[in-house]
C-alpha cells in the first residue's frame, strides 16, 4: 500500500532537516502519552496531514519525484511488491514471487481480487505497458534507468510476470515494487501517446489501485482522498485524507499547534523541540534512514589525500555538534548505511574516528603539513585551505558548518565558505566545480551504495559526486548487489563499511531521527511499526481509525 | 498597439535574466526527493528543448505565445495558462479587497487630516502612516501571524478556507482574509494618505476654494465638491504606479500566508527554474499592470473634462 522507494535518497530532506534533535526516547521503547488505543475501530472521520515545505507535482505515478509525490501517491497507487516498516520486501499486488537459482529470472504470480478504482482487474498487461511507457524516452519519465538492469519483461498469462536480469540483483525486488515504477491502467492509457502524459489532465477521471481514491487535487493547496471501499486490502477506516501543502515548516508547527493538522511528512529539530511536549500528540521517533555528510572531491589535490581526510575525521567533534548543535537528537555515524537498515549497519562504526584533535595533528605532521607561526599548516609553501559550498539560506547547515571550521582551525586547517544558490549548488556538485559540499544521502529502502561509492557511478552516470575509485570498492558493491541471501549480503556491507573507514571517500558526519507527531484523535497508531520515513509511518494507516 | 512591443521586450529581459542566472531546471531533478540518474537529466534536458541555443528557446516561446501557448511547465508537466489562470483570481481577489480598503481608509483620513491640519488627529494618522510605509511586507505579515493566530488564536494563519470548509463558506473566507488585506492595506496607506493629503493642502490654498468659501456654500461643499475633485486627480495618477508595487505586496502577502495565488507559483516556479511559468507569469503579471494603467488614464479622463486623448 505504502511505497518504501527502493531507492528514495532524499537528499533534500535531509537537507533540510539535518538539523533535527529531540528527545533520545525511540519510539521502540514504547509510546510516550499514546500507543496503541483502547478505543474501538470504526469507519469515518478524516486524517489531515501538513506538507511542511514538500509538495506535489503530479498525479501519476510515473512522475513522482518530490517528497509530496511520494508520500501522497503511495495512498492512491499499489506497486508489485511493498516493504514493511523493517525494510523486509512482502507480497502486494504480486501475492507470490520465485527466482531462479542464477538470481536472474523472477516470475512474479499476481493476485487476482486487485482491482482499478473503475473496477477493471489490474493484469500482467497494465505492468507490461507501464513498462513500455516508462523506458519510452518520450515519456519524460525520471526514474527509467532503474529498468537498466532488466533485459526482457514478458507476460506468459494475465497473472503471471517474468523479469529476465542480465545479472543478479538483490534491490531489484524493492525497486520494482516503488511507486515510479507501479502499474499503469492500461485501457486508460493505452492510446495517449508517450510525450503526452506529462500533459494529461487527471484531476477528473483518475484510475488508480490503492487504497485511496482521489477526490480533489488543488496544485499548490491541497489534496482530499477519499477511501477505497474495494480495496483487495480492505477498506481502511479512515474516510478521507486531506493534504495540506505549506511553504515550510514552520507554518506546518503553526498548524499542527492549532489543530489544523494531524501530522506532518516529518518535523525538523525547532518544529520537533517546538512539538515533543505538547500532549496533544503522539511521538514518532525512529532511526531515519538518511544521513548527512560532507562531500570532499577527491580529485583536488588537499582532500584528495587520505590522510587530511582522516586527520579531518580525527579533529572532528561530531559529539559536540551531535548534543550541542542538534539538541541531543542526532547520532555521530561513520557508514553509508543507515542506523535503520540495522542488518547491514556494523556496530563498530559507531566508535570510528572518535575526536582525537592530537591524533589528528600527528596525521598531518606525519604528511607534512607543519604548523606556521599563523596557526594554520604549510606544506611545500601550500596553506592547508579548503572553501567549503553550502546552499544559501539553510540556517541549520551554516551552524554545522561554524563548527566544523572551528575544529579545523584547531588543528590548523582553514575553512571558507561560500553559500550558493540551491540550484547552483548541486550543479556546481555534479560538474565537480568545488572542494567540500554539505549534504545527506539516504537509501530509502535497499543498503545499495552503488549510486554514490561505485565508479560506474561517476558523474555525469552517477551520484558518486566524490570522484571516489576503488576497484575494490566497486567489486565489494557488486558482490553485495548480486547476493541474494540477506546474510550473504551482509557481510559485504561489513567490509565495505570498513574499507570506508580505511578510505575515507566521504566525511560521514550524523545521523537524524525521523521525527513526527500524530495528533491523539488519531486511534490505533502503534509507535512500534512505524518507520524511517513518512511512508513506512503510514504503513499499518488502513488500522487507524478517528476517535469520536 | 504600444503592448506588444512592450510585451516582447519584458519577456526578452526577463527570458535573458533567467539564463544569466546560475542553475538550471534540470538541477531540480538532481535535488529531488529520489535523485535522478544524471543519464535521465540528459534525457529529459534534450526532450524539454533546453539544449537549444537561448535565443532560438526564446523564439520558439515567443512563437507559441503570440498564439496564446505559453507551454507546459518543466516541473509537472500542465499547461502554464491552466496553472496561471487558477491563481489570478486568487491575486485579483487580495489585490482589489485590499484597494478598497486602501482608498475607503486612506482618502478620508487624507482629507480629515488636511482640513484639521498639525491637529492630534494630523500627527497620529502621519506617524501611522510612516510606519506602514517603513514595514516590510513579510514582516508585518508574520507578526500578525505571531499575534492573531499563534499567540491569541483569534484569525487562522494561512490559507484561503479552513481544511473543513465545505462550500463557500463566507464567514470561513472572511476570516482567511482578514490578515492578508490588512497586511497589503496597511503598507499601502502611508503613501494613499500622505499623498492625498498634500493634493488636498495644495488646493485648499487656491483661490478658486477661497472664493467659494466667500460665496458662502458651505464647509462640506467646499471641501467634498471642489477641494476634493481637484485633490483627486494626481491620485489617479499615483494609482497607475501604485498597481506594480501592489502587485508585488500581493505576491509577498501570497508567500508569507501560503496562499495559492501567482506570487506563490511564480516564487515556486523561479526557485525551480520552470522557465515557461517564470515567463508565464511575468507576461500576465505585466498585461495586469498594463490594464491597471489603461483603467487610470480612463479614470483620469472621467474626473477631468478638460483631458481627452485621441
Amino acid at each position: 500500500m505504502r511505497h518504501a522507494p527502493s531507492v528514495a535518497a532524499i537528499v533534500l530532506a535531509a537537507l533540510i532537516a539535518s538539523a533535527c534533535s529531540g528527545s533520545n526516547t525511540s519510539s521502540s521503547t514504547g509510546p510516550q502519552g499514546g500507543g496503541v488505543a483502547a478505543g474501538k475501530p470504526h469507519y469515518g472521520g478524516e486524517l489531515r496531514i501538513g506538507s511542511g515545505a514538500a509538495n506535489m507535482k503530479t498525479l501519476l505515478s510515473l512522475y513522482a519525484n518530490t517528497q509530496g509525490d511520494a508520500d501522497m501517491l503511495g495512498f492512491m497507487y499499489d506497486g508489485l511488491t511493498n516493504q514493511d516498516v523493517n525494510f523486509k520486501v512482502i507480497p502486494w499486488l504480486a501475492q507470490s514471487w520465485t527466482i531462479s537459482p542464477d538470481g536472474k529470472t523472477y516470475v512474479f504470480h499476481l493476485r487476482h481480487d486487485a482491482k482499478w478504482s473503475d473496477g477493471v482487474p489490474i493484469t500482467s498487461a497494465d505492468f507490461i505497458f507501464e513498462h513500455a511507457v516508462e523506458t519510452n524516452p518520450a515519456s519524460n519519465a525520471p526514474y527509467a534507468s532503474d529498468w537498466s538492469i532488466v533485459q526482457s519483461l514478458s507476460a506468459p498469462d494475465k497473472w503471471t510476470l517474468v523479469y529476465h536480469l542480465y545479472a543478479p540483483n538483490a534491490p531489484f525486488l524493492s525497486t520494482i515494487g516503488s511507486l515510479p515504477h507501479a502499474p499503469l491502467p492500461v485501457h486508460v492509457y493505452g492510446n495517449v501517446p508517450p510525450g503526452q502524459l506529462q500533459h494529461l489532465d487527471l484531476t477528473k477521471h483518475l484510475v488508480t489501485s490503492g487504497g485511496y481514491l482521489l477526490k480533489e487535487w488543488k496544485a499548490d493547496d491541497h489534496l482530499t482522498m477519499v477511501s477505497n471501499h474495494n480495496w483487495w486490502h480492505g477498506r481502511p477506516y479512515i474516510d478521507q485524507i486531506y493534504f495540506k501543502e505549506y511553504l515550510d515548516d514552520t507554518a506546518t508547527q503553526v498548524a499542527l499547534q492549532n489543530g489544523d493538522i494531524d501530522m506532518a511528512l516529518q518535523l525538523g529539530t525547532p518544529e520537533w523541540l517546538a512539538l515533543k511536549n505538547d500532549p496533544k500528540f503522539l511521538l514518532i521517533h525512529n532511526y531515519a534512514d538518511v544521513w548527512d555528510w560532507w562531500v570532499p572531491n577527491l580529485t583536488t589535490p588537499i582532500l584528495g589525500d587520505v590522510h587530511v581526510r582522516q586527520a579531518m575525521m580525527y579533529g572532528y567533534d561530531r559529539v559536540t555538534e551531535a548534543t550541542k548543535l542538534f539538541h541531543g537528537e542526532d547520532i555521530p555515524v561513520f557508514s553509508p548505511i543507515p542506523l535503520a537498515q540495522k542488518w547491514a549497519l556494523d556496530p563498530a562504526t559507531l566508535k570510528a574516528y572518535p575526536y582525537d584533535p592530537q591524533k589528528a595533528g600527528q596525521i598531518l605532521d606525519a604528511d607534512g603539513w607543519k604548523l606556521g607561526p599563523d596557526g594554520w599548516r604549510y606544506k611545500n609553501g601550500k596553506r592547508l585551505e579548503v572553501q567549503t559550498n553550502l546552499i544559501a539560506g539553510n540556517e541549520v547547515g551554516s551552524k554545522d558548518f561554524e563548527l566544523l571550521q572551528a575544529n579545523m582551525k584547531s588543528i590548523g586547517m582553514k575553512l571558507d565558505a561560500h553559500q550558493i544558490e540551491f540550484n547552483v549548488y548541486f550543479e556546481q556538485e555534479a560538474a565537480g566545480n568545488f572542494e567540500l559540499d554539505g549534504g545527506g544521502f539516504g537509501g530509502g529502502g535497499d543498503p545499495d551504495v552503488f549510486q554514490f561509492l561505485s565508479s560506474k557511478s561517476l558523474p555525469p552516470n552517477g551520484l558518486n559526486y566524490a570522484r571516489y575509485v576503488s576497484p575494490k570498492m566497486d567489486q565489494l558493491i557488486d558482490e553485495a548487489r548480486e547476493a541474494t541471501d540477506p546474510a550473504v549480503r551482509a557481510k559485504y556491507y561489513y567490509q565495505i563499511q570498513e574499507l570506508c573507514i580505511q578510505d575515507v571517500p566521504d566525511l560521514f558526519d550524523v545521523a537524524p531521527y525521523y521525527r513526527n507527531v500524530i495528533n491523539k484523535r488519531i486511534e490505533g497508531v502503534d509507535p512500534s511499526q512505524t518507520g524511517s520515513f513518512f511512508t513506512q509511518t503510514v504503513f499499518t494507516e488502513p488500522a487507524w481509525w478517528v476517535a469520536q | 498597439m504600444g503592448l506588444v512591443p512592450l510585451l516582447i521586450g519584458i519577456s526578452l529581459v526577463s527570458f535573458g535574466m533567467m539564463f544569466i542566472a546560475p542553475g538550471g531546471p534540470t538541477s531540480v531533478f538532481l535535488a529531488s526527493a529520489h535523485p535522478m540518474s544524471p543519464v535521465e537529466v540528459a534525457q529529459i534536458r534534450h526532450n524539454l528543448g533546453l539544449d537549444k541555443p537561448w535565443y532560438v528557446q526564446y523564439f520558439l516561446w515567443l512563437g507559441n505565445m503570440l498564439h496564446g501557448n505559453f507551454g507546459y511547465s518543466f516541473t509537472d508537466g500542465r499547461p502554464v495558462l491552466t496553472k496561471i489562470l487558477e491563481k489570478v483570481p486568487v491575486t485579483a481577489l487580495i489585490i482589489g479587497l485590499s484597494f478598497v480598503c486602501t482608498i475607503l481608509i486612506a482618502i478620508p483620513t487624507a482629507i480629515y487630516s488636511a482640513v484639521h491640519k498639525d491637529s492630534l488627529f494630523d500627527y497620529i494618522a502621519t506617524a501611522i502612516a510612516f510606519i506602514g510605509y517603513g514595514a516590510p511586507t513579510f514582516w508585518l505579515g508574520i507578526e500578525l501571524i505571531q499575534l492573531f493566530s499563534v499567540k491569541w488564536h483569534l484569525l487562522p494563519d494561512s490559507g484561503l478556507t479552513s481544511i473543513d470548509a465545505t462550500g463557500l463558506d463566507l464567514g470561513d473566507r472572511i476570516r482567511h482574509l482578514i490578515l492578508p488585506v490588512a497586511t497589503l492595506t496597511f503598507v499601502s496607506l502611508a503613501s494613499w494618505i500622505r499623498f492625498q493629503r498634500s493634493s488636498m493642502l495644495e488646493v485648499l490654498g487656491e483661490d478658486y476654494i477661497r472664493t467659494a468659501a466667500a460665496k458662502g456654500l458651505s464647509r462640506n461643499t467646499v471641501i467634498f465638491k471642489h477641494a476634493f475633485r481637484n485633490a483627486l486627480l494626481p491620485l489617479i495618477t499615483l494609482l497607475g504606479l501604485y498597481l506594480p508595487a501592489l502587485l508585488t505586496g500581493a505576491y509577498f502577502v501570497e508567500i508569507v500566508f501560503t496562499i495559492p495565488g501567482m506570487g506563490y507559483l511564480g516564487l515556486t516556479a523561479i526557485f525551480e527554474r520552470d522557465y515557461p511559468t517564470v515567463m508565464g507569469t511575468t507576461v500576465i503579471s505585466a498585461i495586469l499592470v498594463v490594464i491597471g494603467n489603461l483603467l487610470a488614464d480612463i479614470g483620469y479622463a472621467a474626473a477631468d473634462p478638460r483631458i481627452r486623448y485621441d
